[in-house]
């Protein structure tokens, strides 16, 4: 992983993005193929070079994932993530044209900010734990907004059924815009509780040394992610699970995972000041503490 | 000054209202034998399935053909007996006849209050009468008016957004329950008789411009699609095509159901449960209702839709009273207008009577004064000073008629009244 530099990460893009170009002049069987394998080894350097990186900031002491140039390449991995999805998705689209571009441009600037001084561990630690508050609260938010859409299906399919149509007391949405909701909901949810826990564990790492793993709070929404993971691969695996009523029982299950989610950090004081204290282990507290003011 | 003479579906069966109606071909010319007859006389035909009316009019009573030889008018048009017509037809004069109009073109007076083709029939009958040179100030104010009185039903009143008919309803009411919009739906119509014409006048309002029909006999099928749009396709292909539909309208007139819930039940596997919502506007049904018990499959029968059509017909009777409102309002209003109208002649004449005789003294006055040698101050109080005489005897008269004008009350006694105390030309 230590051997993968700059260069193979901008390369893979930089082929992607070639490929996708290529339209413009010729008819290449399995493109799209090709675009995603691109892509996908872009993906897998870039994971693998901020892997290296990590484990060598934490082996210095210094902050792990707090310089510029990791937040370039990190920026980088959302957006190529993100392009990836979305060629995956939408084969007879070009998003490559409008997304590789800012891939390719956020290593660059990986590249042009790669001497910019650390920030401290104290620093990485306070970002870190923002992004994670920010991308647990955005993922809740969201579950519930998925379970309303969810209640609203069950409520508007229940009465479509029964011929009870064109009541003005109780109008909701149409049933397809609901099914659509409820769906998006369930990615969005996902990506964000993904987004908020991998923030945690860097926060943990950054400011403890370690990741909580049996910490309720911690464990609880590890298990809410893994189910909603579970619930976006049976929903675009299992064919009848794309649609109506399925779709609606999963956001209510997924509102109930997110219950236990939240006893477990509101029960059991998670992110709290009591807390930090208990499970910081002062033998194998970081010696950057020391340099909080 | 305005009279109507006619029948409609209250009072005359389908058979004499068919046998009364007019071509707009036989309207133009009828208009013009009417105006040959009487040259005073402004008349419109308005002639639908539901009515046959002969508005007529006139700023002059004796200028107006009498309600029976208006009647006989329309019975030898038709070869007619005059007695067949007599006990059904119906009459209205004077202001009457104007409230009468203006119910009509609002479709308070239609057979399904509240729809939405009478305005338009309406106006084409008015526009008939100007191409025909039958249409005078009268029929212009009158059926201006009307087309005022339907925008502002329409847009005050709720009389016209709820929908009364199984396939408006099906389409514009319980479609959009299900689908945000029908633009990128694939829709498979079963069918190509009335009830399929229908559907697909409401699928077109429905900004729908893609549909798949399939009927057993494909000529008639490919005729529907000539008069409005879509693609056929073999009826054989009719399982597949329940496989891809999103949505299903059915209108056959088959006498067992065309789909079973066993051949259905196949179909569903197929379509991994995604959301179809079948409409079933057959009588007898073409889809068994058994078939509304499977998830993602939504049934909906006639009398399903019937249920929602009688609720929005009950809806727009509670709209009746707002509507009158503004009929009334109107209707006042244009024969205020209308009688004003009639009085600016009258006031004209004479204010330029009294400036005459104003004119006349001062100039015999001032030509006396001029030899004594009259300072042009004391002129211009002299002329000052005659200008208000005049004036003041003038407004009493003239408030009267324009207070007669406004309350709408018949003001032609107190006009000719005016006319020979003041000697003015007829």
């Amino acid at each position: 992983m230590g051997g993968i530099s700059l260069i193979c990460i901008a390369s893979s893009y930089g082929l992607a993005l070639l490929l996708e170009l290529s339209r413009l002049v010729a008819r290449v069987p399995g493109r799209r193929w090709l675009v995603l394998l691109a892509i996908a080894a872009g993906v897998i350097a870039n994971m693998g070079h901020l892997w290296a990186r990590g484990q060598a900031e934490l082996g210095f002491g210094q902050g792990l994932l707090a310089t510029w140039y990791d937040w370039s390449l990190l920026s980088a991995l959302a957006l190529a993530i993100g392009s990836g999805w979305l060629t995956w998705r939408r084969p007879e689209s070009t998003v490559g044209y409008f997304l590789l571009p800012p891939v390719l441009a956020l290593t660059a600037l990986a590249w042009l900010v790669r001497d910019v001084a650390p920030f401290s561990r104290h620093e990485a630690v306070t970002v870190w734990r923002s992004l994670h508050a920010a991308g647990m609260a955005a993922g809740v938010a969201t579950v519930l907004m998925g379970l309303s859409a969810g209640l609203m299906y069950l409520v508007h399919s229940s009465r479509l059924k029964h011929k009870r149509v064109n009541t003005s007391r109780l109008r909701l949405p149409p049933l397809e815009w609901l099914q659509s909701l409820n769906r998006n909901c369930l990615l969005v949810s996902t990506l964000f509780l993904a987004i908020g826990l991998l923030a945690g564990v860097v926060m943990s790492l950054n400011r403890d040394g370690r990741v909580g793993w049996t910490e309720p709070g911690v464990l609880l929404s590890g298990l809410l992610l893994i189910w909603l993971l579970g619930a976006v691969g049976l929903e675009h695996f299992y064919r009848p699970a794309h649609q109506g009523r399925k779709m609606a029982y999963l956001m209510v299950a997924n509102a109930g995972f997110l219950a236990l989610a939240l006893y477990g950090a509101l029960g059991f004081s998670h992110g709290t000041a009591e807390q930090e204290r208990l499970v910081t282990d002062p033998a194998t507290a970081p010696e950057t503490r020391s340099e909080q003011p | 000054m305005w009279r109507m003479v006619g029948c409609n579906h209250r009072q005359a069966s389908v058979d004499l209202r068919e046998r009364l109606a007019f071509t707009s071909e036989e309207a133009e010319a009828a208009l013009r034998e009417l105006r040959r007859r009487s040259p005073d006389q402004e008349a419109v035909l308005l002639s639908t399935c539901n009515r046959v009316e002969l508005y007529t009019a006139a700023s002059d009573q004796g200028g107006m053909l009498p309600s029976d030889e208006l009647l006989r008018f329309l019975a030898d048009w038709h070869r007619l007996p005059v007695s067949d017509l007599q006990e059904h037809l119906v009459q209205h004069n004077g202001p009457s006849a104007v409230n009468h109009l203006f119910h009509v073109a609002s479709s308070l007076d239609s057979m399904v209050v509240g729809e939405a083709q009478i305005a338009s029939q309406v106006k084409q009958a008015y526009e008939l009468s100007i191409k025909a040179d039958a249409a005078g100030p009268l029929m212009h104010a009158a059926f201006q008016a009307a087309s005022r009185v339907a925008k502002r039903v329409a847009r005050e009143t709720a009389i016209h957004r709820r929908r009364v008919s199984v396939p408006s309803v099906a389409i514009c009411e319980v479609a959009t329950e299900f689908f945000s919009s029908l633009t990128d739906k694939r829709i498979l119509l079963i069918g190509a008789g009335e009830m399929a014409d229908e559907s697909m006048r409401y699928l077109r309002e429905a900004g729908v411009q893609h549909v798949l029909v399939t009927n057993r006999t494909q000529t008639r099928a490919e005729q529907l699609i000539v008069t409005h749009f879509g693609q056929v396709v073999p009826w054989e292909q009719l399982n597949q095509q329940l496989i891809d539909a999103d949505l299903v309208i059915s209108t056959t007139s088959a006498e067992q159901p065309l789909v079973t819930y066993d051949q259905f039940l196949r179909l569903h596997e197929a379509r991994f449960q995604r959301l179809l919502l079948i409409l079933d506007l057959a009588v007898p049904r073409d889809f068994d209702p058994q078939i509304a018990d499977l998830p993602g499959t939504y049934l909906y029968s006639v009398d399903d839709l019937q249920s929602a059509c009688d609720k929005n017909l009950a809806e727009r009777t509670k709209e009746y009273p707002k509507a009158e409102r503004i009929i009334q309002e109107e209707a006042t209003r244009l024969l205020a207008d209308v009688q004003h109208r009639g009085t600016g002649p009258v006031i004209r004449q004479l204010r330029e009577q009294a400036a005459q005789a104003k004119q006349d003294e001062l100039t015999r006055l001032f030509a006396r004064l001029e030899r004594a040698g009259i300072d042009p101050q004391v002129r211009s109080e002299i002329e000052q000073s005659f200008e208000r005489l005049v004036n003041k005897l003038l407004h009493p008269p003239l408030a009267s008629l324009r207070h007669a004008a406004e309350d709408g009350a018949s003001h032609n006694g107190l006009l000719e009244a005016l006319r020979r105390l003041f000697q003015l030309d007829q």
